[in-house]
């Protein structure tokens, strides 16, 4: 589905003329079945801002565009069921809301909460498990048994299992070891290529530069750039307003620049920065 | 090298669980040192700094704090020279304002009000929060909450600090400052700082590396050493240091020395490598 915003704005205290604004007139075009990376500092709005795309906040003016449903400052709590089942989201630290007895009865609550019948949700628990990398073993474990790592899957497993067309994660991977968190990542980038659009907030650069096909940058409440990976990085302005961290191989390049080298265009993976030094040491 | 934690022959295994959690596992700790302790989610760690703490007791073996094999008796003492800041930073707060935050921990220790104030004042100045003070904690960024958790661990005084991946939450910014307090703290006092993490660059600033795995000590040695294992490092859930795998990506065309090179040796090596051409 594609998600629109027009120019959207959120007031956290609306009757506060002084309160701040979570966000402050963001017009952005989230493309459908892409991967989207939404970066910016703490406090910048990420969060505030794909709250919206569930309606867990509404907007103070402005719409959202949800595939064909709109979300503005009028839309009713009643009536979201169909909305959040096609929106999943991963918060930060999914492992705190798991709350069954079985690991089996935590992935199936969330299909049975959107009317699935006990058998399906059955099935489809033992299909999620086996897709976060976990044996179905762990099913009849009880959540909290279970390491850190293993209990995020067990929620990632929870929100996969209702198939929703949208998946929003937030930090989703803040805590796992290097190894887990790109299992995980690579988990996304396949749910993306299978057809669903992905959408991650992040402070991770090297994550944004691997995996994500646009980037939307946000600072005080208000969008300030989009883009591919490539171009964002690459944003001169940004660079110099401090907006921006750089992934770990365009702050290499950037490095290597200060003698010898010479880059048009930052790279922003180790294999195109090191596709570029080979072409600029033997010269062409 | 005077040891401040001695763990010997350590076995733990958690109620319901078939494999021990933490298998047969010695470690010295030498005082004023900063050690990291990596490994994969799983591997062990969190078990061994709850063991530490005394949170949990070991099935067999013993450990030893500043010279005093802890028992139920002496838990409370020991306890008194660790401080050990969380991954969360939002799950540490009790107190309504900073001040009262870092004031909980002497609370505790029954210090008196006056003697208090002081104490709460200093630690938020060698953390660099005291403008702070009467501030909400949780309207802080993740980075301040972390050093005023750390200026909450510092008032007490311990002799050990316990960075329990204290800042696998952070942004990039500030995961720096904190890092750059520890660096700060490290010239200013003595003290033994142990730094459990999965971050494989920021290990580069401790003096030495013990990789778990499975609740054993399988690596142990200086960040050279460990960072030098390569790709082998991946089997304990690692990723390999950032300058390495760039490094492994040029060896093919371009001349560079043999092991572990940092980022600003890799950077000098390319250059000389291309002086040559």
């Amino acid at each position: 589905m594609e998600i629109i915003f027009k120019h959207v704005t959120h007031a956290y205290e609306a009757n506060n003329p002084l309160a701040a604004l979570g966000l402050d007139d963001v017009s952005v075009d989230i493309k459908d079945k892409k991967f989207t990376a939404i970066i910016g500092k703490t406090g910048s709005g990420k969060s505030t801002l794909v709250r919206h795309i569930n309606a867990l906040l509404k907007p103070t003016s402005g719409t959202i565009m949800v595939g064909d449903r709109e979300i503005n400052a009028e839309t009713n709590n009643k009536n979201l069921k169909s909305l959040r089942k096609n929106v999943g989201m991963v918060f930060q630290f999914p492992e705190s809301q798991l709350f069954e007895d079985t690991v089996e009865k935590d992935i199936m609550f969330g299909p049975m909460n959107f009317g699935v019948s006990e058998e399906d949700a059955k099935t489809a628990a033992h299909d999620m498990i086996k897709l976060v990398g976990l044996d179905e073993k762990y099913l009849s474990k009880s959540p909290f048994d279970l390491s850190g790592g293993q209990m995020r899957r067990v929620a990632i497993a929870g929100v996969l299992a209702t198939h929703p067309e949208t998946i929003i994660l937030d930090e989703p991977t803040a805590g796992l070891d290097p190894v887990g968190r790109k299992e995980i990542m690579d988990l996304f980038k396949n749910l993306q290529t299978e057809g669903r659009t992905i959408i991650l907030i992040t402070h991770n650069m090297d994550d944004v530069a691997n995996y994500a096909d646009e980037v939307v940058v946000m600072h005080d409440g208000k969008k300030i750039a989009e883009g591919t990976p490539m171009e964002v990085f690459n944003n001169q302005k940004l660079l110099t307003d401090d907006m921006l961290t750089l992934p770990q191989s365009a702050i290499f390049a950037q490095k290597l620049s200060q003698k010898y080298f010479n880059f048009d265009q930052l790279p922003i993976t180790i294999s195109d920065l090191s596709t570029e030094i080979k072409r600029q040491i033997n010269g062409d | 090298m005077e040891n401040i934690i001695s763990i010997k022959d350590v076995t733990y295994t958690y109620p319901d669980s078939e494999a021990p959690a933490i298998n047969n596992l010695s470690l010295d700790i030498h005082s004023n040192e900063w050690l990291s302790i990596v490994g994969k989610n799983g591997s062990g760690k969190s078990t061994l700094t709850k063991l530490i703490d005394g949170l949990i007791e070991c099935d067999s073996g013993t450990i030893e704090i500043a010279g005093q094999i802890i028992d139920e008796e002496n838990i409370w003492e020991a306890r008194e020279k660790i401080g050990i800041v969380f991954q969360n930073p939002d799950h540490q707060f009790v107190g309504a304002t900073v001040e009262d935050d870092v004031a909980f921990g002497l609370e505790n220790q029954g210090v008196p009000r006056n003697k208090m104030i002081k104490e709460v004042d200093q630690a938020l100045q060698m953390v660099d929060m005291q403008s702070y003070k009467t501030r909400d904690p949780q309207s802080l960024s993740g980075g301040q909450k972390q050093r005023v958790a750390i200026a909450g661990v510092l008032a007490t005084k311990p002799q050990i600090i316990i960075m329990d991946e204290s800042t696998s939450m952070l942004d990039p910014n500030g995961r720096k400052t904190v890092l750059d307090l520890i660096k700060r703290l490290r010239k200013e006092q003595e003290i033994t700082i142990i730094s459990i993490t999965h971050d494989i660059e920021e290990t580069q600033l401790s003096e030495r590396i013990v990789v778990l795995n499975d609740g054993r000590v399988v690596e142990d040695s200086d960040p050279k050493a460990i960072y030098d294992l390569g790709p082998e490092l991946t089997n304990f859930g690692l990723e390999e240091p950032f300058s390495s795998q760039v490094a492994n990506s040029l060896r093919d065309t371009v001349e560079l020395p043999e092991g572990y090179l940092n980022e600003e040796e890799l950077v000098k090596s390319i250059w000389k490598s291309s002086s040559n051409m």
